[in-house]
């Protein structure tokens, strides 16, 4: 089984900062997106799961209409596998309720006076995301699959509001490293993979120019750009 | 006297500008940037 634990602004520094051994497996270092004008969300996970740089035709499509993007499964490595299972991803098959959900209390929280209480509600609906997906995800591992995707956008929702908390930052990578720690003893392949990470501006956080991979096996990778993966997975599929 | 109403004039006319605080400036950084990434 090959899985990929895809965490939405997982930041090196932090990874290393609070020596997340499990995340950082054998193997692993920084992404290069310096391909991509901005390091946006749907435009690096769409490129990545096509394996190629998509930007152009998701950004023609308008800031708020870029969010609708579905990229077929045709278009993907997916179909290399014969059961594969999905989990969330943007780009693809997200659930774009919750997502909406989230982006508006984030809007809120900049025009609001009580920001105290939308702050509080928009970190209680990401954790409750963040729940829902683990349990879905953790699920899928132990059944049947031959490849497996879970995304986690906690990092990156929390994180914009709350960067600069690093209690609540470490507590989130925590959670993400035992995560990786229960699904790394079941399977073969484990690529956990972000699409960009997040450096701090006061208490908030801005996405980086620069994303994290890491891999169960003994590989070498200078740099890899985001769009090179599709193709990593499936020689180490091919072995 | 006179210096003293000149003073009194000019600091009535003149604009007053209040600096933002390090933390609205940041505010108002973060949020300029989720805009232009399309969150909000």
């Amino acid at each position: 089984m090959i899985v990929i634990f895809a965490i939405d602004a997982l930041e090196y520094n932090l990874v290393e900062e609070f020596n997340c051994e499990n995340l950082k497996q054998i193997s692993y270092g920084k992404t290069d997106i310096s391909e991509f004008s901005e390091p946006r969300t749907i435009v690096l996970w769409s490129s990545f799961i096509t394996g190629q740089n998509k930007e152009d035709e998701i950004l023609t499509k308008g800031n708020k209409e870029m969010w609708d993007t579905k990229i077929p499964i045709e278009q993907t490595f997916f179909t290399k596998f014969k059961n594969p299972k999905v989990i969330d991803l943007p780009g693809y098959n997200y659930d774009k309720n919750a997502h909406n959900k989230s982006r508006i209390l984030l809007k809120n929280f900049f025009e609001t006076d009580n920001k105290g209480k939308v702050l509080e509600e928009y970190n209680r609906d990401a954790f409750e995301h963040h729940r829902k997906v683990r349990d879905e995800f953790l699920e899928a591992i132990n059944a049947k699959h031959d490849f497996v995707l879970g995304y986690f956008s906690v990092a990156d929702v929390v994180g914009h509001l709350n960067f600069g908390h690093k209690e609540m930052m470490q507590s989130i990578y925590n959670e993400l490293d035992d995560i990786a720690k229960q699904i790394r003893q079941k399977i073969d392949i484990l690529l956990i993979i972000s699409d960009h990470g997040m450096e701090g501006v006061g208490r908030f956080g801005d996405h980086s120019n620069y994303g994290f991979w890491s891999l169960n096996k003994k590989i070498v990778l200078k740099n890899p750009k985001i769009t090179d993966f599709a193709k990593i997975l499936l020689s180490l599929k091919n072995g | 006297m006179a210096k003293f109403n000149l003073l009194g004039i000019f600091r009535k006319k003149g604009k007053k500008t209040r600096k933002k605080s390090p933390d609205k400036e940041k505010e108002e950084k973060i949020k300029n940037r989720l805009r232009a990434l399309g969150y909000i």
